[in-house]
């Protein structure tokens, strides 16, 4: 009876296993399991959508302060932009940091505008935030975080510099600078050594597709990989991290194929074939479906 | 077949030949070609306008000096007296050797300027003469303290081996500007400013 009981109860197990997740199809007698494609770990969307728009503009900026990307308005008299200009021009600190003191302005935008010619010379500043919000906020973290990148180890990185690159990104998303930043801090930082693989290659690629969004352009994009390599004093083939050597390897496949570049997608996702990383699997099978979208349907 | 077809058709023909002609003399003059002008010898494109911070591959901008090369000698232009200029325009530079001028853009940018400087290459004012170093394998380093030194080069200067040697060893990163030819006056005149269109897409981390 006991028996029995086990049985019925193992009876729809038995009937209909596992594979109730799956497709089955069927050709003539025999019946076949198409195991569904796992879930897409790259936005599809957002790289089909830059691969339409390629060249066209977009609403991100490049300038380097608030004011050069049209964020904030200032009004400044005629007396304080020569003074401006004179802290432009100048090539001695004390003769800029003067012509900055001496303007009858004052406000958020000129504080900003001192603190990045200090930036500028190389002075030690300090940055503050306080009361500030939008573009504004956006540069000072963006400066506060680059005052830290001279010392810092891969804790300052992952601890102080991607968490304000990344509050930065949130105070305004039109800032160029912070977007190609938050790639760099990334891959300084190590962010794949933390989470699960789909986690991780989804975390990278946004922060890829962000950067690309400005401008899709081979050109463009042949620029943010050159600027990339020279923060990180680095080409991939020669990193001598080789986990994070399979990381650029993804990263440059990711932009060549958003730039309609696909023969360097896949010669960038072939060279992923060798690599150690336990995500390098998925981060190829993703670069694959990439490349051709009708074969993994 | 009445005459005034007859004249009719003689008319035709005269009218189509005398097109036909025509179309030979275009054809002949279309022939002879004018031989292309032999491009001018120079180092790269001539500097037309310059960004006052240009992009580097850092996150922020470095600061450097400006000089001007005439083959011979590397001047260090004296930055504070062309800031004095611009502070003040009865303190500017103005002589038939160069002068100076200002422009401050109107625009969304408070920044936006650009700053007009016309000069002889090789006879630079005296106001503006900061140092004046000949490059050589003996001759002493430039004291400014900035390691970015960006350098006019006058057009009629084929080679600037012996200034990135000396610079090189100096250690001072050489950025070279090329001049245009200078005009009737012997002067030449560069624009130094800054706008939104000084952020050009591929500097990239602006």
């Amino acid at each position: 009876m006991k028996a029995l009981a086990i049985l019925l109860a193992l009876l729809p197990l038995t009937l209909c296993p596992a594979p109730l997740m799956a497709d089955w199809t069927r050709t003539g007698l025999e019946f076949h399991e198409q195991t569904p494609p796992p879930d897409p770990v790259v936005d599809r969307t957002r790289v089909a959508t830059q691969q339409a728009r390629r060249c066209a503009g977009s609403s991100i900026r490049f300038g380097d302060t608030a004011a050069m990307r049209g964020g904030v308005q200032a009004d400044w008299d005629d007396q304080t932009r020569t003074l401006a200009a004179i802290a432009a021009m100048a090539d001695s600190y004390d003769t800029a940091s003067e012509a900055l003191a001496a303007t009858e302005e004052d406000g958020a935008t000129l504080d900003s505008l001192s603190v990045l010619t200090a930036l500028q010379f190389g002075q030690p500043v300090s940055v503050p935030t306080e009361g500030l919000a939008g573009p504004m906020l956006a540069d000072r973290l963006f400066w506060q975080a680059m005052t830290q990148v001279p010392s810092a180890t891969t804790a300052t990185w992952a601890n102080d510099i991607l968490p304000a690159l990344d509050a930065a990104f949130q105070a305004d998303p039109s800032s160029f600078q912070v977007r190609a930043w938050r790639v760099i801090a990334w891959l300084q930082a190590q962010g794949f050594q933390r989470a699960s693989c789909p986690a991780r290659i989804a975390d990278f690629a946004d922060r890829l597709l962000d950067l690309s969004e400005a401008s899709a352009c081979p050109l463009m994009l042949g620029h943010v990989t050159h600027g990339i390599d020279r923060a990180l004093e680095s080409r991939p083939e020669t990193d001598p991290d080789a986990t994070r050597a399979a990381w650029r390897h993804f990263g440059e496949a990711l932009l060549a194929t958003v730039a309609g570049a696909p023969e360097v997608a896949s010669w960038r996702g072939a060279q992923l074939t060798r690599s150690p990383d336990p995500c390098a699997p998925l981060m190829a099978s993703e670069l694959q479906a990439l490349l051709r979208p009708e074969a993994a349907r | 077949m009445s005459e005034t077809d007859d004249t009719a058709a003689l008319d035709l023909s005269i009218a189509f030949f005398s097109a036909v002609l025509m179309l030979f003399a275009f054809v002949a003059f279309q022939l002879a070609r004018t031989p292309r002008p032999e491009p001018a010898v120079s180092l790269s494109q001539p500097d037309i306008a310059r960004p006052v911070q240009p992009p580097t591959w850092a996150a922020v901008a470095e600061r450097g000096s400006w000089s001007v090369y005439d083959g011979t000698r590397l001047t260090v232009l004296d930055m504070d007296a062309i800031t004095a200029g611009m502070r003040d325009v009865l303190n500017a530079y103005d002589g038939d050797d160069g002068y100076q001028t200002l422009t401050l853009h109107d625009g969304a940018d408070p920044r936006s300027f650009s700053l007009r400087l016309s000069f002889r290459p090789d006879a630079l004012p005296a106001p503006w003469q900061g140092e004046v170093l000949a490059p050589g394998p003996d001759a002493p380093c430039p004291e400014t303290p900035r390691r970015l030194l960006r350098s006019y080069v006058a057009a009629d200067v084929a080679d600037v081996t012996p200034l990135t040697a000396y610079l090189a060893r100096c250690g001072l990163t050489f950025a070279p500007l090329p001049l245009r030819d200078p005009g009737e006056s012997g002067r030449v005149t560069v624009q130094i400013g800054l706008g939104p269109g000084s952020y050009a897409a591929e500097a990239i981390f602006r």
